[in-house]
């Protein structure tokens, strides 16, 4: 998977390398909007992270002339936060997510993987772990092939944990995603812990060595069964 | 005292001063005036009577004869001859004795009445008399007569005239009191309208100016000059909202880029058990700080907003979307939520930022509220006004804190913050967003039982046009 990482801060671009670099992604990366616009033309990309404040061209035109390219790759916009007209424009213009700064790795990284599987070749909407699965496109959960009722909280939650399987996600990161940006996250995570015992009720996870972990201190982790 | 008082004092001040120079003037000049005919006429009296002794025909009876029908016992009047013996004497003369000068010019004394039997009232009653001494010299003999009359009359003729100018005096003052008042206030009119519209200019709207009068009088250049102060003034608050709004917009990338970092770090396997409990403490720490630049981010964008979108909201609407997403919360800490909202109500505003504004409320209500407690809201229609109340059971705010619990970073217990997370903001954001629309936040408690927080909107003109 090869990702365009389009930032004018070059400590949080160089971050942002080392985060995708870690999670085996190849990164490429352009500084101001010409040099994106550059980029984008000569290489395929799989994914296009793109800050819309930039230097010479700026994001929103840089979205603009990719769109106009007949460019079709997904584009996750960082925005400033605040703008609901950046946020407007952005989805106008043909960006597939927005995501609005200061975020987190998780939810970063959960937004990427979400954008890179539903454009992926084979659209794979199904997320699975163990005998659980869930279907991102119906927006449907299945225990061994029956379905299930969650609440939109709990289909939130478990989507979320299994977008980052295998790496822990804290409280105040699953209760921000969860009840969004709006929501004191404090208040929020002190609930976790409720959706997280009802989610596990729901699809008959005992609490120890069950598909969803308690990590003292972070907050939860899936991981692929081990055996 | 007001400035129209002094004005008017001034003005009545001046204004009794002159006319008080003016009627002493006039009185002194008055006052000889009535004498004059008097010392005229005894004067004539005098040297009839004179020529009268001369020629041996002082008069037995009251009356002098001929041309003249004058009765002389209303007179006082002693003749002497040259050796200073009383020739002939009134009976005024004979109760009454009256100094002698030597002068020829008349002059006032005034007598005690020795007793009764003058005609001229009770013993001890002052009488003044205008006397005069007429000096004839004749054929080698030589008379005094000394002539003086009761003055009782022309007294009451000066206390008249006293009278008359007190009365014209207190009637100017009354008078320039009445319009002095008037021409203050006149005068004063200007400066009131510049006060009212310069009051009325708060630091919510700021962009106003005074209007600048016509004339380019004094009136103009105060206006002028507080125009300008105002033009600093709205310049320097919308430099440091500016100000507050790119700090918190420079602060992002940094914190994106130790958030990026800190959670990378987290997730790393190699590293102590208590090192990643301290990282974890830091993260946040450093969430906690992400929150507060983004609210103080959104708190700056409202403080530089002037103007909102209008769009017709229903009110039970938002609400039940705001509470749905706190329905798990709401099962947890087992609280229970009365509603009492017409279904019907509609308010007018931006449904983004009252949505925030309610969430931000219902956030509240949550965290300072018990388990097993009670939140009602409650929402109606009073007057032209939609009222919306959060009520809550809970530990509730000291009277002393409920005017600044919606300052900036105001917080009840400093403690607090570590508790229940938060920015201190909240409320700050609630209150603006309000203020943006045209209404009011309220906010009661008691102490260790409750908290109200009451919202004012007002409702939207074209629905009570409607009705």
């Amino acid at each position: 998977m090869k990702i365009l990482i389009v930032d004018d801060e070059p400590d949080l671009l160089e971050e942002l390398r080392e985060t995708f670099k870690q999670q085996r992604y190849e990164v490429d990366t352009a500084a101001d909007g010409e040099e994106a616009l550059d980029k984008v033309f000569d290489n395929a990309y799989d994914l296009i992270i793109l800050d819309i404040m930039l230097p010479k061209i700026d994001g929103l035109e840089v979205l603009k002339e990719t769109r106009d390219g007949d460019i079709k790759t997904p584009v996750l916009m960082l925005t400033a936060r605040g703008s609901v007209e950046d946020k407007i424009a952005g989805l106008d213009y043909g960006a597939d997510d927005y995501l609005p700064k200061p975020f987190d790795r998780s939810e970063l990284m959960a937004r990427v993987r979400s954008l890179l599987r539903r454009t992926s070749e084979h659209k794979d909407t199904l997320l699975t772990v163990g005998d659980v699965s869930l279907d991102t496109k119906t927006r449907e959960v299945f225990k061994r092939d029956v379905p299930m009722e969650l609440t939109p909280k709990e289909f939130s939650i478990l989507e979320f944990l299994l977008y980052n399987k295998n790496r822990a996600v804290s409280r105040f990161t699953l209760a921000e995603h969860v009840w969004g940006d709006e929501f004191d996250p404090f208040t929020m995570s002190n609930f976790i812990d409720v959706h997280i015992k009802n989610l596990r009720r729901k699809i008959g996870d005992p609490e120890t060595k069950g598909i969803i972990r308690t990590i003292r201190g972070i907050g939860f982790i899936i991981e692929d069964a081990q055996e | 005292m007001k400035i129209r008082h002094k004005i008017t004092l001034w003005i009545t001040g001046t204004g009794v001063l002159v006319s008080l120079v003016f009627s002493l003037i006039i009185f002194l000049e008055m006052k000889e005036l009535p004498y004059k005919s008097i010392d005229t006429g005894l004067e004539v009296i005098g040297q009839i009577l004179g020529r009268l002794a001369i020629a041996g025909k002082i008069p037995s009876s009251g009356r002098l004869a001929g041309s003249f029908s004058v009765d002389v016992n209303q007179y006082w009047i002693k003749i002497y001859d040259s050796h200073m013996k009383i020739i002939y004497q009134t009976q005024l003369a004979r109760h009454v004795t009256l100094p002698m000068r030597n002068n020829r010019r008349a002059y006032t004394v005034i007598k005690s009445m020795p007793e009764n039997g003058t005609g001229l009232g009770e013993e001890g009653n002052k009488v003044a008399f205008r006397v005069r001494t007429v000096y004839l010299q004749k054929q080698g003999s030589g008379y005094i007569i000394q002539i003086a009359k009761p003055l009782g009359q022309l007294q009451d003729e000066v206390t008249d005239l006293l009278q008359s100018i007190a009365l014209g005096l207190l009637v100017t003052t009354l008078l320039l009191i009445f319009l002095g008042y008037g021409v203050a206030g006149r005068i004063l009119k200007p400066i009131g309208v510049i006060n009212r519209m310069a009051r009325d200019i708060s630091n919510r709207t700021l962009d106003r100016r005074i209007p600048m009068g016509k004339s380019r009088d004094e009136l103009y250049e105060l206006s002028g000059s507080l125009n300008r102060m105002f033009d600093r003034l709205q310049y320097s608050f919308d430099m440091q909202k500016q100000f507050i709004a790119d700090a918190s917009h420079e602060l992002k990338s940094p914190i994106t880029l130790l958030m990026l970092f800190m959670e990378g770090a987290i997730h790393r396997k190699d590293l102590p058990d208590s090192f990643q409990q301290r990282l974890i403490h830091q993260t946040n720490i450093l969430r906690r700080m992400s929150r507060l630049v983004k609210n103080l981010l959104d708190l700056s964008a409202l403080e530089l907003k002037r103007t909102i979108s209008f769009a017709q909201i229903s009110l039970p609407g938002l609400l039940k979307s705001v509470l749905e997403d706190y329905a798990d919360v709401f099962a947890a800490k087992r609280i229970n939520l009365t509603l009492n909202i017409p279904e019907d109500l509609e308010v007018r505003g931006d449904k983004e930022e009252l949505q925030r504004v309610f969430i931000n409320l219902v956030d509240n209500a949550i965290k300072y509220s018990h388990t097993d407690g009670d939140i009602r809201i409650r929402a109606a229609r009073v007057g032209h006004d939609i009222r919306v109340s959060l009520y809550n059971t809970g530990r509730g705010i000291p009277k002393a804190d409920l005017e600044r619990v919606f300052d900036q970073f105001y917080r009840v217990e400093k403690s607090r913050s570590l508790q229940y997370g938060g920015s201190g903001l909240g409320l700050t954001i609630v209150k603006r967003i309000v203020e943006l629309h045209g209404g009011t936040v309220e906010m009661e408690s008691e102490p260790g039982a409750w908290t109200q927080i009451t919202i004012t909107l007002p409702v939207p003109a074209e629905s009570y046009q409607k009705q």
